[in-house]
């Protein structure tokens, strides 16, 4: 079963945070307060997408064949990435 | 199903919805000038009026071309997408595919004189004209609002424009394709 990478806090859905990380292969493990990188924040269809736009080489055309969709139905898709992103990244932004 | 009738532009857009446009404009031409049909307005068809073959050839790409202009620019002003011609184009003239069943209820339509006072008196003396006309208005009816749907889904997804933005913009470019249109095409017979 391939499990979901939880991003918010099914109490109060806030962002959570790493907490603790382990060694596959020592078990050792590290303990702290991590945030989570903006795009692990991000919906698994979503990351999937942008792994699948790298690995096209930015290409949405290449995207669009890919997919079998039109290519401004591709790059709506992205745009709206980029809002979810912008809102993500928003209250990580330090204050000034 | 849906999504193919109403919103096609989600798997064809540009060069090719542009290509699938101008097809069935030119089907369309072709049959209105076998039956004196114009398309003289974005949403407008009339039968009777006689005219030059080329000028059934001309009316839906002035229709068509009024629309797509002000929808353009709507969208470039509007949009936070870089949005292509070609997509808004391409998929305006692939919206505008069920005017060729309205070209063909139309053929059904009968033949009436130009004058109005002609066609009055053609009403008068025979009722079932008016009853054939009132039956095929009818049934435009449909095609049109599958026309405007589509029109609209081509907007919102070549411009990447939803919400009230997208709709107020898209009744304005209505009204504008409408007026510009009328006014060429009036200007040219």
């Amino acid at each position: 079963m391939l499990k979901k990478l939880p991003h918010l806090c099914p109490s109060c859905s806030s962002p959570l945070n790493v907490k603790s990380l382990s060694c596959g292969s020592c078990h050792t493990e590290v303990t702290g307060e991590f945030e989570l990188p903006p795009l692990a924040r991000l919906e698994s269809a979503d990351r999937q997408f942008i792994v699948d736009f790298v690995k096209s080489s930015g290409s949405l055309k290449l995207m669009a064949e890919k997919m079998k969709l039109s290519y401004p139905t591709v790059r709506n898709m992205l745009d709206d990435i980029i809002t979810r992103l912008n809102e993500i990244e928003k209250p990580l932004k330090p204050s000034k | 199903m849906k999504t193919w009738l109403f919103n096609p532009f989600k798997f064809i857009a540009g060069n090719r919805a542009l290509l699938l446009g101008i097809g069935v404009m030119l089907l369309s031409a072709i049959v209105c000038s076998l039956e004196t049909i114009h398309l003289d307005g974005v949403l407008d068809v009339h039968k009777g009026r006689e005219a030059p073959s080329y000028f059934y050839f001309i009316e839906p790409l002035i229709d068509w071309l009024c629309l797509v202009i002000p929808l353009y620019i709507f969208g470039k002003s509007f949009s936070v997408s870089a949005i292509r011609f070609i997509d808004v184009a391409g998929t305006s003239a692939l919206a505008r595919y069920p005017m060729f069943f309205v070209v063909l209820l139309c053929m059904l339509s009968p033949n009436l004189p130009t004058d109005e006072q002609k066609i009055l008196n053609t009403i008068q003396t025979n009722p079932h004209v008016l009853m054939q006309l009132t039956v095929i208005g009818i049934l435009v009816i449909p095609f049109i609002v599958w026309t405007v749907a589509l029109m609209y889904n081509a907007y919102s997804l070549s411009a990447n424009l939803k919400g009230p933005k997208a709709v107020w913009s898209f009744i304005a470019s209505v009204v504008i394709a409408e007026i510009l249109s009328k006014v060429i095409i009036n200007s040219i017979i």
